[in-house]
């Protein structure tokens, strides 16, 4: 086991070295550089120059990446060059938010998916079943943009006024006040998520309530609540865990709309922060972490497996 | 259980009306003074992008400039009638015939650092700014210095190249903001730490999403600012912050949109604030090539475009119509010259005229944002149809626009802000060196260009009006821009908070004299 951990984490490495090589060729081919957007308009030869030269934009490409890649190896992890700050100052608060609120989406999500999965398993092919599947579409196939528009339209506007329209507050504001702000993104992205790991509950435990050794359980006595709780969610959740570790990725990095709409300082407002101002430096310690994020995610989705079927066994 | 004053006042005369008076008869001035007090409270603004950086020297956005205006001074200010005021120098004087600046600087201002600001600072900022090291954005806009001294404590001289009778206006731009020595060691650092003096200092800074500030108490306005603190948000969605200005999370909604500011002007209880300033776009017709190098073909654009129509359709008729010339009322020298209006026989004449007669095809190429470019490019295209313009339209994202087609000798839709003073935009916009001269007009046109040199190098102020009217009524007539019209600065505050006055550059936000009532969500922190 200890082997196939230090495989996987190496091959992780790798990869994680290939986005960053990717996204360095990406960022070089576009028109511009973060100097010529941070002069716009306003640009003169002179001073473009003077800024590209400061920024160190004017070495060739690889000695830049070279450079970055040393600081990196280092432990430095460079600096914006749009916020002309450490990045690791940068990102800080914004890995925080962005965990923080993957944490509140993830487990309401967990917590609202897999009964409802497993009661629509149960009564498959019932109106109950039919209403729990529509109900979860229209979560996923609505825009998360729109999702969000309307819930602050309606929750956050004059009328009702329940939470915040978006923003954070820190922990020290209160706990209601921190817990307020975090309610609208949250629930947002509860409502878009929740299809997925409903419909794999679902479908998983459909799959598993046919099997030969479920049957066995019934023939040999066993209620239906210790044939559904002891033997089939253990099996039936497996493909759950895999998007739930997917999920983990997406609510790190590519929740960008739902951040802006709620004007949430999160990684994923960063990244395209840093798309926009070409700051290189700052777009790649981002990418880096939800790349990792993603495939960390998914590492310990095989060991859950494992966990969940000790049939699964790595080498 | 306690029973404060207050609760006792509140608890007996609500809705009575005799709470104030009671309160002095009963109590003396000091309560009185409370009920009624200017002081306290946090201010919330919002505005949808920049603040990346709160470094006075290399900030770029309106944003930042409105943050660094509440930490920092100036040497002077821009007030919200566009005179050039005190701040930190209490006056100053040209000599030399305007080719030589000194500045008296006000005694006894403190930095937040807990020292004088003294002359050796401003004599610092100001090479530091000069330095091409540091590759300050917008050092070229700060005039032609060509040394600082500090002549005693209190006394700053600036030593130009050539006379230029507005230098004191520059000395109000964001980027002449005045830094504390200590600070300008370590340029990295501030871009998050403050070395100022002005009326607010540094609480948070979260880049990219929020600053606050809270009141200095020593600032040298004594018994300014009242309010406690200031928060300014950045919402990206504009949705997002109408609905938290409604709500009342915020107090201040900042640079809107003519859609936001007619929801604001909607609202019970909220002011939508609109300030003619001096902001435009333009259409840049270059000037060294077929077609547009006969001035024919220029003026007959020009005749196409029904200004008012435009300015309805793009701003919602928050603005001033304008004679393609960038000067606006709102400068000194504006001249008032009859107004071009819509002439589509006249514009098929000149066409014709210029040998056209079977009409002209060309591109104009626009960048994404602001919207105003693609907009005024499509009106453009539509009111130019019927006299012969076949106009095509292209839309490009922000990057894109500045590598290929910004300041490339090609047609596009330009966009700049109200500046300091007409000397500042007219140079950017016409001249070959000191400017960018986008619309190639400079080498063909190089007495009107020697005009903008004259007026500025001049101290006599009458024989300036003279130059920039002549200067205006060539580039009306013959210059290389459209320009339709200036759009008003919308901004929306609610009325609880009082003496807020809109700058027509709208981020010279002077908060020092701003406050709430008693009715203001956020008036106790």
């Amino acid at each position: 086991v200890a082997f196939y951990v230090a495989r996987r984490t190496l091959s992780i490495a790798l990869v994680l070295v290939l986005i960053s090589l990717i996204v360095f060729v990406a960022i070089h081919v576009l028109p511009g550089s973060a100097a010529t957007l941070i002069l716009g308009e306003y640009a003169t030869p002179e001073s473009l120059r003077a800024l590209e030269r400061d920024m160190g934009l004017d070495r060739p490409f690889v000695l830049q990446y070279a450079a970055w890649m040393g600081g990196v190896v280092t432990g430095d992890w460079g600096y914006s060059l749009a916020m002309k700050q450490p990045v690791t100052a940068i990102v800080g608060l914004r890995l925080r938010n962005s965990a923080l609120l993957a944490g509140f989406a993830l487990v309401a999500v967990a917590l609202i998916a897999v009964p409802l999965g497993t009661l629509a398993a149960l009564r498959r092919g019932r109106w109950l079943d039919l209403a729990i599947l529509t109900g979860s579409y229209i979560g996923i196939s609505v825009p998360e943009f729109v999702t969000g528009m309307v819930l602050i339209l309606v929750l956050a506007g004059p009328s009702l006024h329940l939470f915040p329209t978006g923003d954070y507050a820190p922990l020290a504001a209160g706990l209601r006040t921190w817990l307020s702000h975090l309610v609208l993104p949250a629930l947002t992205l509860t409502l878009v998520l929740l299809a997925h790991v409903l419909r794999q509950t679902r479908s998983g435990l459909v799959e598993v309530l046919q099997s030969a050794y479920v049957r066995t359980a019934r023939l040999k006595g066993a209620t239906e609540r210790r044939v559904v709780a002891r033997h089939a969610l253990r099996n039936g959740l497996l493909p759950a865990v895999t998007v739930i570790a997917l999920d983990l990725g997406y609510l790190m990095g590519g929740i960008v709309v739902v951040e802006e709409v709620f004007a949430y300082p999160g990684m994923g407002r960063l990244i395209l922060y840093a798309i926009q101002n070409r700051d290189v430096p700052l777009l790649q310690v981002s990418i880096l972490i939800v790349a990792a994020t993603y495939a960390f995610a998914n590492f310990a989705a095989d060991l859950a497996y494992a966990w969940l079927d000790p049939r699964i066994r790595y080498q | 259980m306690t029973y404060s004053r207050r609760d006792f006042l509140r608890s007996t005369a609500i809705g009575a009306g005799l709470a104030a008076p009671l309160a002095q008869t009963l109590f003396g001035p000091s309560v009185a003074r409370a009920q009624g007090d200017k002081h306290g409270g946090t201010l919330r603004i919002s505005a949808t992008f920049g603040l990346s950086t709160i470094n006075p020297v290399a900030h770029i956005s309106g944003a930042e400039w409105m943050a660094t205006r509440w930490l920092y001074n100036n040497l002077t200010r821009l007030n919200v009638k566009r005179e050039v005021v005190p701040d930190l120098a209490e006056s100053w004087a040209a000599s030399e015939g305007g080719r030589m600046w000194t500045f008296k600087l006000r005694r006894g201002v403190q930095f937040h650092i807990g020292r004088e600001v003294v002359a050796d600072d401003a004599v610092a900022t100001m090479q530091t700014i000069l330095d091409p090291k540091t590759a300050s954005p917008y050092r070229g806009e700060i005039g032609p210095i060509e040394r600082v001294d500090a002549i005693d404590k209190y006394t700053v001289r600036f030593t130009l190249r050539a006379p230029f009778a507005d230098f004191p206006a520059m000395m109000t731009l964001p980027v002449a903001r005045i830094v504390a020595r200590e600070g300008l060691g370590d340029l990295k650092a501030l871009a998050a730490k403050e070395f100022g003096s002005g009326p607010f200092r540094l609480r948070e800074f979260v880049p990219g999403d929020r600053v606050t500030v809270e009141r200095f108490p020593s600032y040298y306005r004594s018994g300014l600012p009242y309010l406690d603190a200031v928060t300014l948000k950045i919402f990206p969605e504009p949705t997002t912050e109408l609905t938290a200005f409604k709500g009342k999370e915020t107090d201040l909604i900042w640079d809107v949109s003519p859609d936001l500011f007619s929801q604001v002007a909607g609202t019970p209880g909220a002011d939508a604030m609109a300030v003619p300033g001096g902001t435009f776009a333009n259409v840049i017709l270059p000037s060294d090539k077929p077609p547009f190098n006969d001035s024919r073909v220029r003026e007959a654009l020009k005749y196409t475009v029904d200004r008012t129509k435009m300015l309805a359709a793009i701003h919602g008729a928050h603005g001033e119509l304008a004679n393609d010339h960038p000067v606006s009322s709102a400068y000194t020298f504006y001249a008032q010259l009859p107004l071009r209006t819509p002439d589509l026989g006249k514009a098929k004449a000149l066409l014709r005229e210029a040998g056209h007669g079977g009409g002209i095809s060309f591109k104009i190429s626009v960048a994404a944002s602001p919207p105003i470019r693609e907009q005024m490019a499509v009106i453009l295209k539509e009111m130019a149809k019927p006299a012969g313009f076949n106009i095509d339209v292209e839309v490009l994202p922000y990057d894109r626009y500045l590598a290929q087609v910004w300041n490339k000798g090609v047609p596009y839709v330009g966009f700049y802000a109200t500046r300091p003073t007409a000397d500042t935009i007219l140079m950017k916009l016409y001249h070959p060196k000191d400017g960018l001269d986008e619309g190639r007009w400079a080498p063909s046109h190089a007495e009107a260009v020697k005009m903008l040199e004259q007026a500025r190098e001049t101290l006599d102020v009458a024989q300036r009006r003279r130059l920039y009217a002549q200067f205006q009524k060539v580039a009306r007539d013959d210059g290389p821009f459209i320009i339709p019209f200036f759009r008003s600065e919308l901004s929306g505050k609610w009325a609880y908070v009082r003496d807020f006055r809109l700058n027509p550059s709208n981020f010279e936000m002077d908060l020092e004299e701003v406050w709430l009532t008693a009715d203001a969500p956020r008036k106790k922190t």
